[in-house]
C-alpha cells in the first residue's frame, strides 16, 4: 500500500484533460484540481480523493471556461494548427515552381508514376475480374457444388461429375440442404431445327446444350427474361434458350411456344434467361428438362453422370454435412454397386477403392486447382496470386523512383529548409509542404494513368482475352482518389521527413552534403527495383521457353496437317466410310479415317481390364479408333501390326509402351487381355488378343504424363465413328477444305460441315500458359522500364554532381574510356548484386512451384540467368549512356572555370 | 441597470472582492462552499468566472509559478470597476426594494 504522500491524481484523467482541451491555455484550471485533490486526500482516502478528481476533470471538460479557451486559443500566434488556406495556397504556390524548376525531372516522376499506376490498375481490373466469379448470384455463400474424389488402389482423382441420384437423396435425408440441383452436359454439335417464318425448315448446330432440372433456376439467379422460372425446366421436352441464343434464331419473334426439333424429340420453348456473364464458370446455350432423358429417371449412385449444386439453409456448415456423407454412399451405393459389379461393396472398399463426396463453394470453384467448374477453362489462382505480388511490386517500384530522386536532389532543397526554419517554420509545416509537391506529382501521374488506361485497355482485354471494363462511377472515382492519397504519401513520406530534419545551422553555413547514409539508403532502393525486375525477366523467361516447349514437344503423332471433321454421324457408320474413301481419293489428301476417340479431343475413357494369369483389375484408358487411324495419325509401330480394313479386328487390341510396362509382359504380341464391361454396369467380360504395340504418344496433354493406353478397334461397336481425320499434303489447305466441303454438302445436305485443325485444337490446350506468359512479358517489360526511368534520373543526377571531379579528372589526363568507367562502375555493382539476389528467388519459384505442374518441362539452364542479365546491364547502360558520354566529353575548363 | 447579474454571479463577485490578493480557483471554491453551505464544481465555478471575465466584471492574472501545484501558475482574479458597479447597482435595487417592503418582510410573527 502507498503512503498517502505518494498518492498522485490519476494519469488518465491527465492525459484525457490535456488531450481534450488540445493546445488552450489551462494551466491555472489544472492546478486549481491538483490543489483541490491534495487538500482532498488529506481528508479521504485515496480512491475517494481520486473519484474526486475525475469528477472534477470531467465538470471543466464540460464547463464553459474550457471550451472559451480553446475557442480563443484556435486563433493563437503560436497555435500549432497548420490547416489554414493562406499556408496552403503558399505551399501549392512553392512546389509548383519547384516541379516546374525541374521539368526534367518532374517528367521522369510523372511518367515513372502514371506508368507503373497504369499497370497497377490494369492488374488490378484483372485480379479483380478473376475474383469475381460467381458472386453475383443471389445467396452466393449458401450454394456449394458436390465434388467427388474416386478412390482407386493406387490413385486419386477429383471429378466434377457425380451420379444423380445422389441430389434427391440430400434434400430428402439431410434437413440442411435447401434444395439441390443436377445439370448434364454439354452436348455439343446438337442439330436443332425449326419452322421459319416463311414455313421452310431451317437446321442449325448448336453447342453448349445443358440438361438441367427445374431446381436450376431457383438455385442460380439468371435473369428470367421470359417464361416462369419455377416452373420452366419442369416438364420433359421443356426448353429454355438464353437471350443471345433466342436472338440468333427468332431475332425478336415472341419464342415462348415454339417448337424446336433436337436430337428426334421435339421440344417446346418455355422460357428465356439472360445470358450468363462472362464472370460465372456456369455456360449455357441452350437448356432442356433433364427429365427428357430417360435414365435419369432410373436411380443412380455409382456412375458419375451430372454436375450437382446444393442450396444450404442458413448457418448450416458445411464441413458437419460433409461428414455424413460417407454414411450416405455406404446407405445407397453399396447396393447398386454390388447388384452391377457382383462383389461386394465391402470387399471392393477393402482393396482401397471408394468414393468420397465433398463440397466447395460456389465462389471458389473458377478458381479450385481440380478444374472442379467442369464447363469453362478454370483460372488459376496461383497466377492470381503471382499477379497480385507483382501488382504491389510494380507500385513499389514506382514509388522508389520518386522517393530516389527526391532524397537525391535533397541538398538543392536543403537551403529553403533552413530559410524555412530559421523564420519559424515547424516541421510539422515542412513534411505539410513536401507532402503537397508528392500528391501533385501522385494527382498528375494518376490522371496521366487513368488516360493511359482508356486507351490500353482494349489491347489488354485483347491480350488477356477477358472483357475488362473500367465505368466511370463515383465509386472508381473514389478509388483514384484514394489511390492518390496511398501513391502520395507512400512515395513522399520518406523524403519529407528527410528534408524536414536537416538542421539549419549545417545548412545555412554550407558545408551540407547528402549524407553517406542516404546513399546507403538510394542504393538499397535501386537494388530492390532491379531484384524485382530481373526475377520477373527471368520467370518470364522460364514460361516463355515452357510455353514454346509445349507446343514444340513431340507428340508421337504428326500433329501438321492434319484435319479433324466433326458432326452428327455418329450413328451413320456407312455413311462416315463412304465420306472417308472419298476424302481419299482426293489429290490434296494423302490419308484419312474415322475414329470414335480423338487423341487431346474425346472419347478416350478409363475401363478395367484383366491380363492372362493375373487377379488384379486394372484401370486404363481406352480408345476406340477404326482402321487406317493409326497410320492416318502417324502413331509409331513397335511390334505386331495395325488395325487393317481386310481383318476382323473387333477382338483385337493394341496396346502403347507404357500399358505393356503396366501389364508386366515381356512379350506381348498374342497375349490375352480380358475387357470388364463397367460403363453400362454389365460386368460383361471380353476377352481381347494383343496384335501390336505403338510407341506412347501423348493422347492427352502436356499437363499429364502417358499412361497406360488401350486401342480397341471401332468394329466392336458396329465401325461407328465420331470423327473423320484427313492427312492433307503441305500447303492444299484452302483447296482441300474446299473440296471436302463440297463432298460433304453433296452428301449430307442438311448437315454444317464443322472442321478444326488438329495444331489450332492443341494450341488452345495451352491458352492458359500462353496468356501467363503474355502477360508476364507485358508487366516485365513494363516494370524494367519504370526501374530504368528511375534509374536515368537518379544518374543524371550523380553525374551532374560529378562535373568537377570529372573536369579534373580529365585535366589530370583521364580518357573519355576512364571517365566512363568511372561513372558505370557503381551502377553496375548495383546490378551485380540486384542479380545474385534475384536469380535464386526466381529459380525457386519456377523450378519448385510452376514447373511442378508440368508432367513434361524444360529443364532451366544457365542461359536462362545469363540472358536477363546481361539484357538489364545493356538496358541500364544504354539509359545511362547519353549522360555518361555528356558528363565524359564535357570540357574541363566548362566545370573548372566557375571557383 | 446594465447587466444582469445572476445569484452565483453576485455571489462569486462578492467572494472575489472579499478574497482581495488572495482570489484565485480553489479559495473562491472553498469560500463560497463554506459560507453557503453547499458543493459546488470546479467546472461550474470557472464557468461562472469566465462569463464575468467577458461582462468584464473581472480581470485575471497569471501569478508565479509555486512548489505546491507542481509548477502550475495560478489565475488570480480581481474585480473591475464594472464589476463594482454593477454589484453597487444590485445593491442599491435591494436596498430600495427591502425599505419598501420592510413591514411586509418583518420575521415577527
Amino acid at each position: 500500500m502507498k503512503s498517502k504522500a505518494e498518492v498522485r491524481p490519476p494519469k488518465l484523467a491527465d492525459q484525457l484533460f490535456e488531450w481534450y482541451c488540445e493546445n488552450a491555455s489551462i494551466e491555472d484550471l489544472h492546478g486549481d484540481v491538483g490543489e483541490l485533490f491534495y487538500a482532498d486526500l488529506k481528508e479521504m482516502p485515496a480512491w475517494k480523493a481520486k473519484a474526486k478528481y475525475w469528477q472534477q476533470v470531467i465538470s471543466l471538460m464540460f464547463s464553459y471556461a474550457v471550451k472559451k479557451r480553446k475557442k480563443k486559443s484556435a486563433y493563437h500566434q503560436y497555435s500549432a494548427t497548420s490547416i489554414n488556406l493562406a499556408m496552403i495556397r503558399n505551399y501549392l504556390k512553392i512546389a509548383f515552381r519547384n516541379l516546374f524548376k525541374q521539368k526534367a525531372y518532374t517528367l521522369i516522376n510523372i511518367l515513372g508514376l502514371a506508368i507503373g499506376m497504369t499497370s497497377c490498375i490494369l492488374l488490378a481490373l484483372y485480379i479483380k475480374s478473376e475474383l469475381s466469379y460467381d458472386k453475383y448470384f443471389v445467396d452466393a455463400n449458401r450454394i456449394h457444388k458436390l465434388i467427388l474424389e474416386r478412390k482407386y488402389p493406387d490413385q486419386t482423382k477429383i471429378q466434377a461429375v457425380v451420379p444423380h441420384s445422389f441430389a434427391n437423396v440430400l434434400v430428402k435425408d439431410y434437413p440442411e440442404v435447401e434444395r439441390a440441383t443436377t445439370i448434364c452436359g454439354p452436348f455439343d454439335d446438337m442439330i436443332i431445327s425449326y419452322k421459319g417464318s416463311d414455313k421452310m425448315n431451317l437446321k442449325f448446330l448448336e453447342n453448349d446444350v445443358y440438361a438441367a432440372d427445374s431446381n436450376f433456376f431457383k438455385i442460380f439467379s439468371f435473369k428470367i427474361l421470359k417464361g416462369d422460372r419455377k416452373t420452366m425446366l419442369l416438364h420433359p421436352k421443356s426448353m429454355v434458350l438464353t437471350e443471345s441464343t433466342a436472338k440468333r434464331h427468332f431475332h425478336n419473334e415472341d419464342v415462348l411456344g415454339k417448337l424446336i426439333l433436337m436430337s428426334g424429340d421435339v421440344f417446346t420453348v418455355t422460357g428465356i434467361c439472360e445470358d450468363p456473364p462472362a464472370n460465372t464458370h456456369l455456360k449455357f446455350g441452350l437448356l432442356i428438362s433433364i427429365q427428357t432423358i430417360e435414365r435419369f429417371n432410373l436411380d443412380n449412385f455409382n456412375r458419375p453422370d451430372i454436375y450437382c449444386y446444393l442450396k444450404l439453409n442458413e448457418g448450416t456448415n458445411p464441413a458437419l454435412l460433409e461428414s455424413k456423407f460417407p454414411k450416405m454412399v455406404d446407405l445407397y451405393a453399396a447396393a447398386d454397386f454390388e447388384k452391377v459389379n457382383k462383389t461386394s461393396w465391402a470387399d471392393y472398399k477393402r482393396a482401397g477403392n471408394g468414393y468420397r463426396y465433398f463440397l466447395r463453394p460456389l465462389t471458389s470453384i473458377y478458381l479450385d486447382p481440380d478444374n472442379i467448374g467442369g464447363m469453362k477453362p478454370s483460372g488459376n489462382i496461383i497466377l492470381v496470386r503471382i499477379l497480385i505480388a507483382i501488382c504491389i511490386l510494380i507500385f513499389i517500384i514506382a514509388c522508389i523512383n520518386f522517393i530516389n530522386l527526391a532524397t537525391a536532389r535533397s541538398n538543392e532543397r536543403a537551403r529553403e529548409v533552413g530559410v524555412r526554419k530559421v523564420l519559424g517554420s515547424f516541421k510539422r509545416q515542412l513534411i505539410f509542404q513536401f507532402l503537397s509537391e508528392s500528391f501533385i506529382v501522385s494527382f498528375i501521374g494518376v490522371s496521366l494513368a487513368v488516360l493511359l488506361i482508356a486507351i490500353s485497355l482494349p489491347y489488354f482485354n485483347l491480350l488477356t482475352d477477358k472483357n475488362l471494363q473500367i465505368d466511370f462511377s463515383s465509386q472508381t472515382f473514389f478509388g483514384f482518389v484514394i489511390l492518390t492519397i496511398v501513391l502520395g504519401l507512400f512515395a513522399g513520406l520518406y523524403p519529407s521527413f528527410v528534408l524536414s530534419t536537416f538542421k539549419p545551422v549545417n545548412v545555412l553555413k554550407g558545408n551540407f552534403t547528402a549524407t553517406s547514409k542516404g546513399k546507403w539508403i538510394r542504393n538499397g532502393l535501386v537494388i530492390f527495383q532491379f531484384w524485382i525486375s530481373i526475377s520477373l525477366v527471368i520467370c518470364t523467361l522460364v514460361i516463355q521457353q515452357q510455353t514454346k516447349f509445349l507446343s514444340q514437344k513431340d507428340l508421337g503423332y504428326d500433329k501438321e496437317e492434319l484435319l479433324v471433321i466433326e458432326g452428327d454421324f455418329h450413328m451413320k457408320p456407312n455413311f462416315t466410310r463412304y465420306l472417308i474413301g472419298e476424302i481419299k481419293r482426293m489429290s490434296q489428301v494423302v490419308s484419312a479415317a474415322g475414329s470414335l476417340s480423338m487423341p487431346s479431343m474425346d472419347g478416350i475413357y478409363p475401363q478395367q481390364y484383366q491380363s492372362e494369369g493375373s487377379q488384379e483389375i486394372i484401370s486404363m484408358h481406352t480408345m476406340e479408333i477404326g482402321d487406317g487411324f493409326a497410320e492416318t495419325m502417324g502413331f509409331t509401330l513397335l511390334d505386331g501390326k495395325l488395325f487393317s480394313p481386310t481383318t476382323r479386328d473387333s477382338l483385337s487390341i493394341i496396346l502403347n509402351e507404357s500399358a505393356v510396362k503396366t501389364f508386366g509382359l515381356s512379350n506381348p504380341i498374342g497375349k490375352k487381355i480380358t475387357f470388364i464391361e463397367q460403363t453400362y454396369g454389365s460386368g460383361e467380360r471380353t476377352t481381347f488378343t494383343i496384335i501390336g504395340v505403338v510407341k506412347d504418344f501423348h493422347y492427352r496433354t502436356l499437363h499429364e504424363t502417358i499412361n497406360p493406353l488401350v486401342i480397341q478397334s471401332n468394329e466392336i461397336i458396329f465401325s461407328r465413328m465420331s470423327y473423320v481425320v484427313a492427312r492433307l499434303k503441305p500447303e492444299t489447305n484452302t483447296e482441300a477444305i474446299s473440296h471436302i466441303e463440297s463432298k460433304w454438302k453433296e452428301l449430307a445436305p442438311d448437315m454444317p460441315f464443322q472442321f478444326r485443325f488438329v495444331d489450332n485444337i492443341l494450341e488452345a490446350h495451352y491458352q492458359k500458359e500462353k496468356r501467363m506468359s503474355k502477360i508476364f512479358t507485358l508487366f516485365s517489360s513494363l516494370s524494367i522500364f519504370v526501374a530504368s526511368i528511375g534509374l536515368f534520373g537518379l544518374f543524371a543526377y550523380t553525374a551532374s554532381l560529378r562535373t568537377k571531379e570529372i573536369g579534373i579528372r580529365k585535366v589530370f589526363g583521364a580518357g573519355i574510356l576512364d571517365v566512363f568507367s568511372l561513372l558505370t562502375r557503381e551502377f553496375t555493382k548495383t546490378i551485380l548484386v540486384s542479380f545474385l539476389l534475384a536469380a535464386p528467388i526466381s529459380w525457386y519459384i519456377m523450378e519448385k512451384w510452376w514447373l511442378q505442374g508440368f508432367a513434361f518441362r524444360i529443364q532451366i539452364s544457365m542461359w536462362t540467368f545469363l540472358l536477363p542479365l546481361v539484357f538489364i546491364l545493356i538496358v541500364a547502360l544504354l539509359t545511362i549512356s547519353t549522360q555518361t558520354i555528356r558528363a565524359a566529353k564535357a570540357n574541363p575548363v566548362d566545370s573548372l572555370k566557375f571557383e | 441597470m446594465k447587466g444582469y447579474i445572476g445569484e452565483f454571479e453576485e455571489l462569486v463577485l462578492l467572494t472575489v472582492a472579499s478574497l482581495g490578493e488572495n482570489a484565485y480557483g480553489v479559495s473562491i471554491k472553498e469560500d463560497i462552499e463554506k459560507r453557503s453551505n453547499r458543493t459546488i464544481s470546479i467546472g461550474a465555478l470557472h464557468s461562472t468566472i469566465t462569463r464575468l471575465e467577458e461582462k468584464s466584471y473581472l480581470k485575471s492574472w497569471l501569478g508565479e509559478p509555486t512548489q505546491e501545484r507542481g509548477g502550475r501558475r495560478k489565475r488570480y482574479f480581481e474585480v473591475t470597476q464594472q464589476g463594482k458597479v454593477a454589484l453597487h447597482e444590485i445593491k442599491q435595487l435591494r436596498d430600495d426594494l427591502w425599505k419598501l417592503s420592510k413591514a411586509n418582510l418583518s420575521l415577527a410573527k
